[in-house]
């Protein structure tokens, strides 16, 4: 069953920035950079996105030796579709985030 | 740091601990007069803190072999950021993985630790899909406790503190379980195991509500009612919920479970030859049990090459030999008392003591000398199987004609 729930802005951050390029695989410490988000927050969401098949995950195939691959991010299909509405939302929304509510399971 | 290093400080701190631990029997027991310091103390400190010195000075090697190796060649953001990481459930370990090789992207030293704090901290706490099921589970767990706060109350009323805190343990644990697991799934260590640390678990509770019920003079005080709630909450997470370090090897869940079957019922026919032979035999059996957890361990250890093996034997055989010698020690010790008015263990009179005194030796006093025992068995068992394996590649590698 859907259920509706306000992601948080940090989600909602996440989820922008990644639909930005969405071809492009993005990193988890880049994607903190990029949105001053602590690492402590950016893996629960990413871990989140990822269980509601909202993130694709790879590892990087062209690792340097000696150093491990890394974790690569993007949008799947769903994913972009979430922040399609998210931006289209954040826009049209008068009154804040307060009334911006996305179909956040199942999608 | 060398080996030889490794062992000096090994001694140091087990001399350090030994010391220490006499210096509280001096404090907490007085001595007689003319009782010697050295053959009233020295012994008695000698004989429980050596065996402990040797083991942790194993474990430490065991862990250093292991991981503090590989620790100690990494920075210590990377140290904390490797530590949380091993706590992380089978199915999230990719993003422990994941975070890993992010921090080898991140350059400076204070940025470094802030990303480690914050994946520490995402790896410790991973997010739930399900949050609702661990306040669900919380909730079940504190109605579980006030109903069983109430009902002990009015059925077993010595029994009231001993339930309530194992319910709450129990409940505690099954909201971290739920809580860091994604989903819930069937313990993969072995049927044989969990029936065997289930059934220990509850015949364990039920023969202390028998015992309660059948003998009213018999007492459960709080301590030692906390204290069989702690060791059976504990068991049954083992039971239920093991590291992934404890079930690595069959062989050991097999043999420790063995163990376990043999010398817990054991009990009995100690307690039932006691009849004939009252010197206290059920006392030195219960003694002598450390000695067969070292020589289970130390056969495992040789058999799988492994000191983890034996080490996870020593683990299973204590547990499963536990639950079932206190159930058999518990029914036994109330026969001995109905029939000759003392204690099955020594021959006092133990009116009111029984479960006291189930739980000091069964659940206490027998796992700190076993433990150990099992720990040097294990060691002794690898160290074992590695010479034997090198002395049995030597007459392969020595009858090869050298190599132009």
């Amino acid at each position: 069953m859907a259920r509706s729930r306000r992601p948080s802005a940090h989600t909602i951050a996440v989820v922008l920035a990644l639909a930005e390029t969405p071809s492009t695989w993005r990193y988890g410490y880049e994607l903190c950079r990029m949105l001053d988000v602590q690492a402590g927050s950016m893996y629960p969401i990413l871990i989140r996105l990822a269980d509601r098949g909202l993130l694709e995950t790879a590892w990087e195939s062209d690792a340097p030796e000696g150093r491990p691959p890394r974790h690569l991010y993007r949008l799947t299909g769903p994913g972009l579709a979430l922040a399609t509405e998210l931006a289209q939302q954040a826009t049209t929304s008068v009154a804040g985030p307060a009334t911006l509510r996305v179909k956040w399971e199942g999608a | 740091m060398n080996r030889v290093g490794h062992w000096a400080t090994t001694l140091a701190v087990a001399a350090a601990a030994g010391v220490g631990f006499m210096a509280l029997l001096v404090w907490s027991s007085p001595r007689a007069p003319g009782e010697s310091l050295v053959s009233g103390y020295g012994v008695t400190m000698a004989v429980l803190s050596t065996p402990w010195a040797l083991a942790v000075g194993i474990l430490w090697h065991a862990w250093w072999v292991r991981a503090g190796f590989r620790l100690s060649a990494m920075d210590a953001p990377a140290r904390l950021l490797a530590t949380a990481v091993a706590t992380l459930p089978a199915e999230r370990r990719d993003w422990g993985a994941a975070m890993t090789a992010e921090l080898t992207q991140v350059p400076d030293r204070r940025a470094r630790w802030r990303f480690a704090a914050g994946c520490a901290r995402a790896a410790v706490l991973p997010p739930q899909r399900h949050p609702l099921w661990v306040l669900t589970t919380a909730a079940l767990a504190t109605t579980a406790a006030i109903v069983v706060w109430l009902a002990v109350g009015d059925a077993v009323p010595t029994m009231r503190v001993f339930a309530v805190t194992f319910v709450v343990l129990v409940g505690a644990l099954a909201t971290a379980a739920v809580a860091r697991s994604r989903r819930l799934h069937r313990p993969r260590h072995g049927a044989l195991l969990t029936i065997a640390g289930l059934v220990g678990v509850a015949a364990c509770i039920a023969v202390t509500a028998y015992n309660l019920r059948t003998d009213r003079s018999e007492t459960l005080a709080s301590s030692p009612a906390i204290t069989l709630a702690v060791v059976l909450a504990a068991c049954l997470w083992l039971t239920l919920a093991p590291p992934r370090a404890l079930t690595t090897s069959r062989r050991a869940r097999w043999v420790g479970v063995g163990v376990g079957l043999v010398l817990g019922p054991g009990v009995f026919l100690a307690a039932r030859l006691n009849e004939t032979n009252s010197d206290g035999g059920v006392l030195i059996y219960l003694l002598n049990l450390p000695i067969v957890f070292g020589v289970a361990s130390a056969l495992v250890a040789v058999v799988d090459r492994s000191f983890s093996a034996g080490l996870q034997t020593t683990v299973w055989a204590l547990m499963v030999t536990s639950l079932l010698s206190f159930a058999v020690f518990v029914l036994e010790s109330l026969r001995w008392y109905q029939l000759h008015q003392t204690s099955l263990l020594d021959g006092d009179a133990g009116n009111g003591q029984l479960l006291h005194a189930a739980i000091f030796w069964v659940l206490i006093a027998i796992p700190v000398l076993a433990f150990p025992c099992g720990v040097i068995g294990a060691g002794l068992g690898a160290l074992g199987a590695r010479v034997g394996g090198a002395a049995g590649r030597q007459p392969a590698t020595a009858g090869q004609p050298p190599m132009p």
